[in-house]
C-alpha cells in the first residue's frame, strides 16, 4: 500500500503543505444564509485532520466544496499547487480526492462487486487484486461481494462506499462522519483502513462527532458561526460538547 | 468513457434484474386496459345503434319524388324514431359530415327518375365517415325495411286503384305512371344494386375498434413506469455527485438512465407484439386495410412504434424526475396520463369534447401518439404528429435535467 518515493511526516511537515485551503466563504439564499466565511487550513502528507462542529454548523458543506462538488463563492484551493475551485468540473483533478457522503452513494438494487465494477472501470488500480490482498480486503468487502447493496448493513454500505470512494487512488481522503451508527468490528475495520492509508503518505480530511476518530487526527479544526479554528482536543469529551453547543451533562458539575 | 459506458451497462442491468417484476405488473396493466377499452367498445356498439342517425339528402331541387320520399320515410314506424332527414348540398354535406353533425349523406344525382324511365339507372351514392361503420350497415338495414314496407303499402294501393279504374270501366291514363312507381320503388329495395356507399376521411375517421386497441396501447406505453417505479425513482444525490465528480455530468446521467429504460421498454413491447402475433394468429381477426395483413407486421409496426415508445419514456422519466421518489411518481403518472386520455379522446372521440380541450389536447403527446399510431397503423404514418412526438421528447430531456439542477440547486 505504501507509496514509494514519499517522504515521513516529520519531513513533509517542513515542506509547504501539499493541500491549501483558502478564505472559503459560501452562502445560501443568495448570500441572506451565511454558512462559511473566510474558511483557511493546510494539510500534508500523511496528515489526517479533524473538523468538528454542531449539527448543521457547514461541515457538509464544506467538505462538499473541498471535493468539489459544491462551488464556493471565493477563495481558493490548491493540490499540490493546481488551483481547484476556478476549474470547471471536467478539468478538475478529481481522481486525486476521494470523497466519502453521510448517504451512500452506491446503486441499491446491484451487488457490492457490481458498484465496485463501476467505480473500477476507469482506474489504474486492479479490482481483483485490490479484492484479494490490497485494502479492499481491508475493509472486509469480499466478505459481502455478492450482496446486493439494498440488504447490506449501514457497516457494509460504509465500507463499500470508502472503497468505491478510493478505487482511483487519491492523494486525498475526505470522509462525513464514517463512524456515525456503526458497530464496534465496523468501526475497527474502518480505522484499520484509514490508518494504513495515511501511513502511505495520503491525507484524510474527516468530519466526526466520534471520540475514536477525534483521537485518530492529527490536527483538529472546530467549526463554528462559519469560522474554523483550531482545537486541541484535550480527551474531555464533555468539554468539547460544551465549546460546540455551550451545554453538556457535566456542564452544571463541579469542575 | 469507460466508466460511462459501465454506468450505462449497470442501470440497464438493475433493470434487466427486475424483469420478471416489471413483466407482471405490464401483464397487470395490459389486462385492466384491456379490459376497460373492450367493455367501452362494447358499450359504443350498441349505443351508436340505437342513436338517432342524420341523414342528408343531396339533390336538386327541381328532381321529381324527393321531397315526397323523404317525408314518407320520415314517417315510417321503424325510422321516425331512429333517422332525422335534412336537404343539404354536396359541399355541405361533406363539411357536416366531417364535423360528425351528419352520419350519413345521400347523393341522388340529377335526373335520376329520368334514368329510370329511359333505362340507365343511375344509383344514389350513400357517403359516410370512415369511423362509422356501425351507423352505416343499421342505416342499410333501416332504410330497406323502412321501404320494403313502403313497397308493400304503396303497391296494396295501386293495386287498389287499377281495380278500381277496372271495376268503373274507366280509361287506363294512369297506367304507365303506375309501371314508373313500381319501377322505382322496387330499384330503392335492391340497394344493393341502387346505391353506391363510399367513405369519407373525418378527424375521427379511424374505426373505432381500431381507435380503441390504439388508444389501449398507447396508454400502456406511458403507464409502463407504474411496473418499474422502483427503478425510475431518481438516484441519491451522493450517487449523483459520485458521477458528476468523475465527470458524467447531469446530461449524461440523464441520457444513460433514458438508454437503460428505453432499451428494456423495447423488449416489453417485442414481448408484447410476439405475444400480440400469436393472439391474432390464433383468433383469426382480420384486420382489413392495416398493415396487420403484411405477414412482416411485426417489425413494421414495431418500428413505426418506437418514436411513441422514445417519447413515453421519456415523459416518464420526467415524471419521476420531478416527483422525486417512487410513490409520488407513480401516482404522479397516473393521474397525468389519465387526464391526458380523458383530453386526447382516448375514450370517447375527440369531437365530444369543447372546442377548448380539443385544443389542448393537440399539444398533448398521447394525443400525437394516438394519432401517429392510428395513421401508422394503416400504413401512412402522419409526419406531423411524429414530428411533435419528437419535439416533445426532447423537451422532456431537457425539463428532466432542468429539474435534477434545480433540485440539487447546483451544477
Amino acid at each position: 500500500m505504501k507509496r514509494k518515493g514519499r517522504k515521513s511526516i516529520v519531513e513533509k511537515k517542513a515542506d509547504p503543505p501539499v493541500f491549501l485551503a483558502s478564505q472559503i466563504s459560501k452562502s445560501f439564499f443568495h448570500g441572506k444564509k451565511k454558512v462559511l466565511e473566510n474558511i483557511s487550513f493546510d494539510a500534508h502528507g500523511g496528515e489526517c485532520i479533524g473538523i468538528l462542529g454542531a449539527n448543521g454548523c457547514g461541515k457538509s458543506t464544506l467538505l462538499s466544496i473541498l471535493a468539489g462538488i459544491l462551488k464556493a463563492d471565493s477563495g481558493s484551493l490548491f493540490l499540490n499547487g493546481t488551483e481547484l475551485l476556478h476549474k470547471k468540473r471536467s478539468q478538475k483533478t478529481s481522481p486525486a480526492i476521494g470523497y466519502v457522503p453521510q448517504e451512500y452513494p452506491l446503486l441499491e438494487e446491484l451487488s457490492a462487486l457490481d458498484n465496485l465494477k463501476l467505480w473500477y472501470a476507469d482506474s489504474p488500480l486492479s479490482l481483483d487484486k485490490e479484492l484479494s490482498s490490497g485494502f479492499l480486503a481491508m475493509l472486509g468487502i469480499p466478505d459481502f461481494l455478492k450482496v446486493r447493496v439494498r440488504q447490506m448493513s449501514g457497516g457494509m454500505k460504509k465500507r463499500l462506499s470508502i472503497g468505491c470512494a478510493a478505487a482511483k487512488d487519491p492523494r486525498v481522503l475526505i470522509l462525513d462522519e464514517p463512524g456515525a451508527a456503526l458497530d464496534l468490528v465496523c468501526k475497527e475495520r474502518i480505522a484499520f483502513y484509514l490508518k494504513n492509508y495515511k501511513d502511505s503518505g495520503n491525507m484524510i480530511i474527516i468530519a466526526t462527532h466520534e471520540e475514536q476518530e477525534i483521537n485518530f487526527c492529527d490536527r483538529l479544526y472546530l467549526l463554528k458561526d462559519g469560522s474554523l479554528s483550531p482545537y486541541c482536543f484535550d480527551g474531555n469529551i464533555h468539554h468539547l460538547a460544551k465549546v460546540l453547543g455551550g451545554w453538556s451533562t457535566a456542564a452544571s458539575a463541579p469542575e | 468513457m469507460k466508466i460511462y459506458k459501465k454506468y450505462i451497462y449497470l442501470e440497464a442491468k438493475r433493470m434487466f434484474l427486475s424483469y420478471p417484476r416489471i413483466c407482471l405488473g405490464i401483464l397487470s396493466l395490459l389486462l385492466l386496459l384491456g379490459g376497460f377499452f373492450g367493455i367501452c367498445y362494447a358499450y359504443s356498439s350498441q349505443t351508436e345503434t340505437a342513436n338517432v342517425v342524420s341523414v342528408g339528402v343531396v339533390a336538386k331541387e327541381e328532381e321529381p319524388f324527393v321531397d315526397w320520399i323523404i317525408s314518407a320515410v320520415s314517417e315510417m314506424e321503424n325510422t321516425k324514431t331512429t333517422m332525422q332527414f335534412q336537404r343539404v348540398t354536396a359541399d355541405k354535406g361533406d363539411r357536416l359530415l366531417q364535423k360528425g353533425e351528419l352520419n350519413v349523406v345521400f347523393i341522388i344525382p340529377n335526373d335520376y327518375i329520368r334514368s329510370i324511365i329511359n333505362g340507365s339507372n343511375q344509383k344514389i351514392t350513400i357517403r359516410f365517415a370512415k369511423g362509422q361503420t356501425t351507423i352505416a350497415s343499421s342505416l342499410i338495414r333501416e332504410i330497406s325495411t323502412a321501404v320494403s314496407s313502403f313497397i308493400l303499402d304503396t303497391e296494396a294501393a295501386l293495386y287498389s286503384l287499377r281495380n278500381y279504374y277496372t271495376a268503373h270501366n274507366l280509361p287506363d291514363f294512369q297506367k304507365h305512371e303506375l309501371e314508373l312507381n313500381l319501377k322505382y320503388l322496387r330499384q330503392i329495395a335492391s340497394l344493393d344494386q341502387a346505391v353506391n356507399l363510399c367513405e369519407i376521411d373525418t378527424a375521427d375517421s379511424y374505426p373505432t375498434a381500431a381507435s380503441y386497441a390504439v388508444s389501449a396501447l398507447v396508454l400502456l406505453l406511458f403507464l409502463w413506469g407504474l411496473a418499474c417505479s422502483s427503478l425510475l425513482a431518481s438516484q441519491s444525490p451522493a450517487f449523483q455527485n459520485q458521477l458528476l465528480l468523475q465527470g458524467i455530468g447531469t446530461g449524461r446521467q440523464i441520457l444513460a438512465r433514458g438508454i437503460s429504460f428505453f432499451s428494456i421498454c423495447l423488449a416489453n413491447l417485442m414481448l408484447l407484439l410476439t405475444a400480440g402475433a400469436i393472439l391474432l394468429h390464433f383468433i383469426g381477426i382480420e384486420l382489413d386495410d392495416t398493415i396487420l395483413e403484411n405477414p412482416l407486421f411485426l417489425i413494421l409496426f414495431g418500428a413505426y412504434l418506437l418514436p411513441v415508445l422514445l417519447t413515453a419514456c421519456s415523459f416518464i422519466q420526467l415524471i419521476y424526475e420531478a416527483a422525486g421518489d417512487s410513490v409520488s411518481g407513480s401516482l404522479f403518472l397516473f393521474v397525468s396520463v389519465l387526464v391526458m386520455g380523458l383530453c386526447s379522446g382516448c375514450f370517447y372521440p375527440l369531437s365530444y369534447l369543447p372546442e377548448a380541450v380539443q385544443g389542448f389536447a393537440r399539444v398533448l403527446p398521447v394525443y400525437h401518439a394516438c394519432q401517429y399510431t392510428l395513421s401508422a397503423l394503416y400504413g401512412s404514418p402522419d409526419w406531423s404528429s411524429l414530428l411533435w412526438m419528437l419535439s416533445e421528447t426532447a423537451l422532456f430531456y431537457l425539463t428532466c435535467i432542468l429539474f435534477r439542477i434545480q433540485k440539487r440547486g447546483y451544477d
